[in-house]
């Protein structure tokens, strides 16, 4: 069997908490100025608004940059014919070559999900070749 | 049958603003001495310091306040995350940051930093809560009653069960819990007498 060793300070902390909790306002604030406290407390508050707030404004940054490196996808829509002559062609390719084989046995939607992962590798490529 | 799982319940940043803008003096002071504690062995860290770097983290979402919480709770949780990360990094630098180094101490000509305080020699096996306890008991050492005290608490043992172990009246109880709470904020490197 084994013995989980015990966490002395998780369990002090926990402690020191429900204490906290419990003691009335008047014992935790006693020889301290209320309204300094809140002041003080306040303080804290807005200036961790504003970092918050720079930290998100750059998440945001990061992921908008992050989309606009990644190829588009979405001007993909081609019939139906255009894709399957793209594959053709495209079997030729010796980097598609395995992907496009079978090509008469795949349906239409299985022709154009084919063709937009080729254009999407294919744009990859373009740009890890620039 | 599997149980779906919820999608993550978290509150909202304007209800976290609506709480923490809410909070009377006695509950910034009660976060104010909870993040003493959770300084002690945090190099260049006060309590203001931890306790606002919290506020930033759950503002921006990067730690999760779950509904349904008391936000003191809230407050440990997210501090005891921070603070023992920073003290790991602390661990992990090649310089010991527990050193206080003040050039304006030094005497002679020379500028020579002058090193304030203890190396901390920890074997790296010891466990960070272990030492965060032995910094506790140094800063009691002493005092049988705030000893006694934080053993109890150490134990999981408060209120009404610790007075009845202790053998202490309600009185001698929430003085020595009141003298144990000062005595934790000079945990805080910046109170430091």
């Amino acid at each position: 069997m084994m013995i989980t060793p015990k966490n002395e300070f998780k369990t002090f902390i926990d402690t020191l908490v429900d204490e906290l909790i419990e003691m009335s306002d008047q014992q935790v604030l006693e020889g301290l100025n209320p309204a300094a406290v809140q002041a003080e407390g306040l303080r804290l508050l807005n200036v961790a608004k504003a970092e918050a707030g720079r930290s998100r404004l750059a998440a945001a940054k990061a992921g908008y940059a992050a989309s606009k490196k990644r190829p588009a996808l979405a001007a993909v829509e081609v019939s139906v014919e255009e894709a399957r002559r793209f594959l053709a062609e495209a079997r030729n390719d010796e980097r598609f070559t395995l992907a496009a084989r079978n090509l008469g046995e795949l349906s239409d939607d299985e022709v154009l999900d084919l063709y937009r992962k080729l254009k999407a590798l294919q744009s990859s490529q373009d740009g890890v070749e620039k | 049958m599997c149980a779906a799982s919820k999608p993550e319940e978290r509150l909202t940043r304007a209800k976290i603003e609506s709480i923490l803008t809410s909070f009377t003096p006695a509950d910034w002071q009660r976060a104010i001495s909870m993040a003493a504690h959770f300084c002690g062995g945090v190099t260049g860290w006060k309590a203001e310091d931890l306790l606002q770097e919290t506020l930033t983290k759950l503002l921006a979402g990067e730690r999760i306040w779950r509904p349904g919480l008391h936000p003191l709770v809230v407050l440990k949780t997210a501090m005891y995350g921070i603070a023992f990360n920073a003290r790991r990094h602390n661990k992990r630098s090649p310089v010991d940051e527990n050193v206080v180094l003040d050039p304006f101490e030094a005497e002679g000509e020379e500028n020579t930093p002058v090193a304030r305080g203890k190396v901390t020699v920890t074997p790296e096996d010891v466990a960070l809560g272990k030492e965060q306890m032995t910094q506790l008991y140094a800063v009691i050492a002493g005092n049988e009653d705030l000893e006694l005290l934080v053993m109890a608490w150490a134990d999981g043992i408060r209120g009404a069960d610790a007075r009845e172990m202790l053998g202490w009246d309600a009185k001698k109880y929430d003085a020595a819990r009141n003298r144990l709470l000062r005595q934790l904020a000079k945990l805080d490197p910046e109170r430091r007498s």
